[in-house]
């Protein structure tokens, strides 16, 4: 009898073990793995060793399973702990839950995920702007004719403007005060006839672009043109832009960006930090 | 009676080679070191079954003085990871 009620404790033991390991191989990162194997293994260990006890009926088994058992409920979780810290200090981040290969693997950018579907109704009209103004890339070193040229011919059409028009408005405005407001940051920006258009351009020069002989290269360019009925938004836009960049960090993690889309990413996460600290 | 002791130890390769799949496929340390912990209790079960087979009890301090020793290792390699020594 009691062999039988040993072997079946052993067997549930043990396929607790197995659950485990199934877990260390199927889940994705270390921390799940750490918790899934862990734990079951240390509560299916310790059932199979008390099976095996009462399968054998001896007194010398009894004792050592009853020790191991003590033995490995205070040091599993230690190692596990250890390692887990280990983990973390070594660098290891925690993946992403749902949807994995969206835009970031680690949970950080799960969690601004979650933070912008939950302030959805609070997007305001900035953050969609931000959301949907196209980024440009240039790789080479220029001046800031070139690069209102450059300009001009992507905004002018969507202001229906000639390219030419919108570029000397915007060369004329530079002309009277440099935009280059911030160091490595400019704001090239100008009021246009017509009603009810606002349209924000981004630019990020890997090179630098020059504006002016006594300043540092530009990297960070935000062009702004709006009608006058805009002017509100317009400056508050500017304003929005101005705190943004003003932190300390921005123009690091703008200079390291890889793509348009993490450029998107540092913008939109600038703004909601900026609503929540309001 | 055998059939069961079968099954239990089938059960426990079939656990160590999932062990060992982590152990090789990584990708990082801290992966590895979880594993060879596992592998390290899966061993454990497998000394204390040997008990069950032979009906000898110095299987189990086999068993016991493995479990010591497999909690050294997983704690120094864990102390390797965060960068200290293991005296610290």
């Amino acid at each position: 009898m009691n062999e039988y009620i040993g072997i079946i404790l052993i067997n549930i033991g043990i396929l607790f073990n197995l659950v485990s390991c199934l877990g260390l191989v199927r889940l994705p990162d270390v921390y799940t793995r750490l918790q899934s194997s862990t734990k079951a293994v240390t509560m299916g260990s310790s059932l199979a060793l008390i099976g095996i006890a009462v399968f054998t009926g001896m007194f010398s088994v009894a004792a050592q399973s009853l020790l191991t058992i003590l033995f490995i409920f205070v040091s599993a979780p230690t190692a596990a702990h250890a390692i887990a810290r280990g983990a973390h200090s070594s660098g290891i981040r925690v993946e992403r839950i749902t949807a994995e290969g969206l835009i970031g693997r680690t949970i950080e950018y799960e969690l601004l995920d979650v933070v912008r579907v939950g302030e959805k109704f609070k997007k305001d009209r900035f953050d969609h702007t931000l959301e949907t103004c196209p980024i440009f890339e240039i790789e080479e070193p220029i001046d800031d004719e070139e690069l209102l040229e450059r300009v001009s011919k992507v905004l002018a059409p969507r202001l229906k403007m000639r390219p030419r028009e919108l570029e000397r408005m915007l060369l004329e405005r530079e002309n009277e005060a440099t935009t280059a407001l911030a160091p490595e940051v400019a704001f090239p920006h100008v009021i246009v006839e017509g009603q009810n258009m606002f349209e924000m351009l981004v630019v990020r020069a890997r090179e630098g672009v020059r504006f002016s002989e006594e300043q540092s290269h530009v990297h960070a360019i935000f062009v702004l043109v709006g009608t006058q009925d805009q002017w509100h938004f317009y400056l508050r836009s500017m304003a929005a832009l101005a705190t943004m960049v003003r932190e300390d960090d921005f123009l690091e993690q703008w200079k390291q960006a890889e793509d348009e889309e993490e450029l998107h990413k540092i913008l939109l996460e600038r703004s909601r930090r900026r609503h929540l600290t309001d | 009676m055998e059939i069961a002791i079968f099954f239990s130890l089938f059960f426990l390769i079939v656990a160590s080679f999932m062990a060992l799949i982590r152990v090789i496929k990584g990708p990082t340390a801290p992966d590895r070191i979880v594993a060879i912990d596992i592998l390290g209790f899966i061993l454990v079960n497998v000394c204390a079954m040997l008990t069950v087979i032979t009906r000898e009890d110095f299987y189990m301090s086999v068993a016991l003085a493995w479990a010591l020793l497999s909690f050294i290792g997983s704690i120094a390699l864990a102390k390797k990871l965060e960068g200290k020594e293991f005296d610290e």
